[in-house]
């Protein structure tokens, strides 16, 4: 059973933030799955691209949740995490 | 005006050359010297694609043909990306739907070559084999330039074909000429015991069969019937001989034309002529002058194509077919039509041949035996649990535990979204080969971000709309939009 508890809201313009970061993460799990296909002798640049790429999107994406809990001081707790919704702006913390 | 039909039919002309000379091969003239260049397709593919007012179907279907396509692997390697990051570019609606196949003589099939392809393409891509039987019988008619049996040389191809296109219901396409007459039954048995689950036959339209023929191709079709029946094979192989529409008779409403030529479907040569079919163009016949559509550089000739949109059953049958019983399922070909009926104008369309009409009443009284065993068991047997039909066991396809269904629309939906996920895909693959302007990583990254994030709203939000059980994940069939949970 998950449970959420409301921790407060972020601005038009955060949000836009996260939801970017968030979209550039699926589209990299998404693609990233299809260079299992990739020739490694064609695609070997390639591939260390996409995972740099990929690193780096995390680091920010969880760089970004860091920064504004310390902001706003939302609560937390061990197994949970934060999440946004991107109609209202409202964030939860969900575990 | 014209129908818009849900798909364009697109032929590239790959190569005239091909390494075997099949006896009945209706491609008459095969040469080496018409080559589809990169160039001619690039600009083909390009018209197509600012033309839409032209070629407005939804979705597209790019047949690879020849001679034998797989000559020409490098090529349909190229076209393809070109296809994918042009209709990419151009946001073009083919981007999603695009469709790739190409009918081989399976010899090449195991080339290193070929297996690259695949691994780029291969899901849009489906490669036909054609295997006419076992050895002795193939080998009457297909055989090699230097007139050396083919078979040993397509067979070996078969596992490796099989177990990559195993979710397509392996098919393989069987045509009965007078020679492999005798031994139909036995060739398409022998296609069933190499794994193939489907085949797919006709006798040839040529004015071939002699009194006695449709006896002979009943007392096989009576064999083949029987041996599937009391095997059971029926459950889970199907031929094409056999099915439950064939053979009664036409309503006068019932007035189109058998296939889509020059209007759902357009070929394409070496050197930029659009023909209604590959039926028509010159190496394709014996006796007439190739119709040709126009071309890339001067623009498609739309009064050809109304000639062909204009065809219509009533317009080239002769009254006996009108009226004839049995009429479904027979079939004709315009471009055999064509070259077949000297008494037409050489720009004329021509008249139906009809000279398989005793063949085909033939199939007719094979396959009325056969429905009438059919039923007979399946009525003995009780209700099917499975949901076979024809052959064909729908719920075999079906996993999981059925919890809901979603309208036509939603279904469009989440269809397109998929199917947008997978070009992504697709194209992102072919990145590190292909020279892009500069940002189609960033713009690729961006859309499939877009296209996830509205592929998982959808799911959220149809999910609770219908409050569809969960408790693992669900799956959708773009058929009948029916909702699983597995």
């Amino acid at each position: 059973m998950t449970e959420s508890l409301k921790c407060g809201k972020v601005t038009e313009e955060e949000k836009d933030q996260i939801r970017k970061l968030y979209t550039r993460k699926i589209a990299l799990t998404e693609l990233f799955s299809t260079l299992s296909k990739c020739n490694l002798e064609t695609c070997m640049g390639f591939y260390d691209k996409v995972v740099m790429d990929y690193g780096e999107t995390t680091a920010s994406f969880q760089a970004w949740w860091e920064e504004a809990a310390q902001r706003y001081g939302w609560p937390s707790r061990e197994g949970g995490s934060w999440k946004v919704d991107f109609e209202t702006h409202e964030v939860y913390l969900v575990w | 005006m014209t129908n818009v039909f849900d798909k364009k039919n697109i032929t590239l002309v790959l190569t005239e050359e091909c390494n075997f000379r099949c006896k009945y091969c209706y491609m008459v003239k095969k040469n080496n010297k018409n080559i589809l260049s990169f160039d001619v397709a690039k600009k083909t593919i390009d018209y197509l694609f600012e033309n839409r007012d032209l070629f407005p179907e939804p979705e597209s279907s790019w047949d690879f043909i020849g001679g034998e396509p797989l000559l020409e692997v490098e090529l349909i390697d190229q076209i393809i990306k070109y296809i994918k990051l042009r209709s990419y570019q151009l946001n073009h609606p083919w981007f999603e739907s695009s469709w790739f196949s190409m009918s081989s003589n399976g010899s090449l099939f195991g080339a290193h070559n070929v297996q690259e392809l695949l691994r780029k393409h291969g899901r849009r891509l489906e490669i036909g084999m054609t295997i006419d039987g076992p050895e002795h019988i193939h080998d009457m008619e297909r055989v090699f330039v230097d007139g050396r049996g083919t078979h040993s040389s397509v067979v070996k191809n078969v596992p490796l074909w099989l177990k990559q296109f195993s979710n397509n219901n392996s098919s393989t396409k069987v045509t009965i000429s007078r020679n492999n007459l005798p031994y139909l039954a036995e060739s398409v048995l022998y296609l069933f015991s190499i794994g193939i689950a489907q085949v797919n036959a006709n006798v040839v339209f040529e004015n071939v069969w002699e009194s006695g023929d449709d006896d002979l191709l009943e007392q096989q079709l009576n064999k083949l019937g029987d041996t599937m029946l009391e095997t059971g094979l029926w459950k889970t192989h199907s031929c094409s001989f056999f099915n439950d529409f064939i053979g009664k008779p036409l309503s006068k409403e019932n007035d189109q034309n058998w296939c889509g030529s020059g209007h759902a479907m357009v070929a394409v040569d070496a050197v930029g002529n659009f023909y209604p079919c590959v039926r028509f163009l010159e190496f394709s016949l014996a006796k007439k002058p190739a119709i040709m559509m126009g071309n890339i550089y001067d623009g498609f000739d739309t009064k050809v194509r109304d000639r062909f949109v204009s065809i219509k059953r009533s317009s080239i049958s002769p009254q006996e077919c009108m009226e004839c019983e049995v009429a479904s399922g027979c079939a004709w070909c315009p471009g055999f039509n064509y070259d077949n009926d000297e008494e037409q104008a050489a720009d004329g369309i021509g008249k139906r041949a009809i000279h398989i009409c005793k063949m085909h009443k033939a199939r007719v009284r094979a396959n009325n035996r056969y429905q009438e065993k059919l039923k007979e068991i399946k009525d003995l047997e009780g209700p099917s649990v499975m949901g076979c039909k024809d052959g064909k066991c729908e719920s075999a396809k079906t996993t999981g535990k059925v919890v809901g269904k979603a309208t036509k629309e939603e279904t469009s939906q989440i269809k397109q979204l998929f199917l947008r996920r997978e070009a992504l895909a697709d194209l992102f693959l072919l990145l590190p080969e292909m020279d892009t302007p500069d940002g189609t990583y960033e713009q690729i990254i961006e859309d499939t971000g877009k296209t996830m994030q509205a592929y998982n709203d959808w799911w959220d939000i149809m999910s609770e709309k219908y409050k569809w059980e969960s408790g693992g994940s669900w799956q959708i069939n773009f058929e009948s939009g029916s909702v699983s949970v597995i």
